[in-house]
């Protein structure tokens, strides 16, 4: 199984929302990281076919996917960042809904809808209207409807958003759990869910993929870059208008910084182990 | 050692091994061709799936509709104020066809297997049927105004020629991805009602037998103009584009 973007290209008028990206994915999970307006949305809906690109191609098996039609959407899951729902419907009805538009026959969408609420831990919240739900059980609600066909091709746009810390370890776990051999592919700004469960991360900025890699290969290239450094409380905001700073750590009337930085800051800094939130700051600290 | 390069290049340019590698390649793709682990609702099934979620959005505003011409008919004094009424059934049409974008749902229906566009043309199929519906409880009314009925060809034409025009409107807007192309839809199909109601009684001639050219005219133009805007779902049907607002 093999998901290809061949040159995909949006130009929204003057803007390039996405410039001529390509990459092969194979089963596992993605993770696309990067700032707000970096293209991740425009990216995943072209992927979805959904949105038409301005140039390049997106294929399924070797086969386009927008020539797919229904055997691509077949195949795909998919959960929109801000996605909408009938306020009347309970949960259940709202899933059995999309289990119609999916085309999935009503004894096994009942089947399908039962083991998800389940999983997803809404199995006492299914005859309840969803306007009464919090954000965090709409979002699970979201997410049982990208995974009622199966998927083979699962794309979900910040699916830990609204979710609680709770919430998130759960829904890692399950997506971890689900993504054998599919390809999973997630955007979100909550760096600690793509350590957790991408095999592979995607750095996108200003449209293009800038970085790719496991976690553990892109955190190496962070290595050397991260610094401790112990300053009086009054100081810390000089060095933040100075570097990025990642943390700050009080320490009685001091305050250790966590810096990035790609030379020593001060000679009593000293070097610290890089994460994937210290590589993010290296490419985005600016933006942030 | 030019000419000797392209003697070279123009005996052996055309690939020795074609046929083989187009069949090996043709066994791979097959190999590859994705096949349904299950089966899947054929476009009824999917149509009266619609139908059994979405027939509140679509009958309840249509009874609406019924109940409003049935008042206008009842407080009016001629048989040529029901025609009138048709742009109504176009505007109890608004909150179904509408409903993906004000609940912003159009976006996840779209990456299903039914897509925008097949979502779009099931609604647009129940809700002509229960306009139709509709349609013909006034026309009962209608036979009991003074000056009745006219004959069914007649009849079809009056009601068909301001019901076309709306719907065309409302297509060409969804078509266009109008953010504000609810609101415009409606108040095209509350104008609509008004601006036949007024040429009803501006000009009765209309309604009389010699003015049947016009109205063939019109439900020609109009057909026209509907038969391109549901071509233009189909088409963007199969192709797999999307159709209508995607947030």
């Amino acid at each position: 199984m093999e998901l290809s973007i061949d040159r995909l290209t949006k130009h929204y008028g003057s803007k390039i929302a996405v410039d001529c990206v390509s990459a092969e994915l194979t089963a596992g999970v993605y993770g696309l990281l990067g700032a707000n307006g970096a293209g991740k949305t425009t990216l995943m809906r072209m992927l979805c076919a959904i949105l038409e690109s301005t140039s390049g191609e997106v294929f399924f098996n070797g086969e386009e996917v927008t020539g797919m039609g229904a055997a691509y959407r077949d195949v795909l899951g998919y959960l929109p960042q801000d996605f909408g729902y009938y306020p009347n419907y309970t949960a259940g009805e709202f899933l059995a809904y999309i289990a119609a538009l999916k085309g999935i026959p009503r004894p096994i969408a009942q089947r399908r809808i039962r083991q998800l609420l389940s999983a997803l831990g809404l199995q006492d919240a299914a005859g309840k209207r969803m306007r009464t739900f919090s954000g965090g059980m709409k979002q699970r609600v979201g997410i049982a409807q990208a995974l009622l066909n199966d998927p083979q091709v699962l794309i979900l746009d910040e699916p830990t958003a609204g979710l609680d810390p709770k919430e998130r370890v759960h829904l890692r776990n399950l997506l971890a759990d689900y993504a054998g051999d599919r390809i999973v592919i997630l955007s979100t700004h909550i760096v600690s869910d793509v350590e957790a469960i991408a095999d592979q991360v995607l750095l996108m900025r200003n449209g293009r993929f800038i970085l790719r890699g496991t976690v553990p290969e892109l955190v190496r290239q962070a290595e050397g870059k991260v610094w401790e450094l112990t300053v009086p409380e009054g100081q810390a905001r000089e060095w933040e208008d100075h570097f990025t700073v990642a943390n700050f750590r009080h320490e009685g009337d001091r305050v250790v910084l966590r810096i990035i930085s790609e030379g020593r800051p001060a000679e009593q800094a000293v070097p610290c182990r890089a994460t994937m939130e210290d590589l993010y700051l290296c490419y985005f600290g600016q933006e942030a | 050692m030019i000419d000797c390069l392209r003697r070279g290049l123009a005996r052996d340019g055309a690939p020795r091994r074609l046929e083989e590698t187009v069949r090996l390649c043709e066994r791979i793709m097959e190999g590859r061709a994705f096949v349904p682990a299950e089966p899947r609702t054929g476009f009824w099934g999917f149509l009266s799936d619609v139908f059994r979620f979405s027939w509140a959005s679509v009958a309840l505003p249509q009874a609406g509709a019924l109940l409003l011409a049935a008042l206008i008919c009842a407080g009016a004094r001629d048989a040529a104020c029901a025609p009138s009424c048709s742009p109504l059934f176009v505007l109890a049409a608004v909150p179904a066809v509408f409903r993906g974008q004000y609940c912003r749902t159009s976006e996840l229906e779209a990456a299903t297997r039914a897509s925008g566009p097949q979502i779009i043309l099931a609604k647009l199929i129940l809700t002509g049927a229960a306009s139709l519906l509709c349609m013909t409880a006034v026309l009962a009314m209608q036979a009991r105004l003074p000056g009745g009925l006219p004959p069914v060809g007649r009849v079809i034409l009056y009601w068909l020629v301001p019901y076309l025009a709306c719907m065309t409107v409302m297509l060409a807007l969804i078509r266009q991805r109008r953010s504000d192309g609810m609101a415009l839809c409606a108040a095209a199909a509350l104008a609509s009602c008004l601006f036949w109601r007024g040429l009803s009684r501006l000009w009765p001639a209309l309604y009389e037998a010699s003015a049947v050219g016009l109205w063939v005219a019109g439900v020609l133009v109009f057909s026209g103009f509907f038969a391109k805007e549901i071509l233009f779902i189909v088409k963007a049907n199969k192709e797999g584009k999307m159709y209508g607002i995607v947030h």
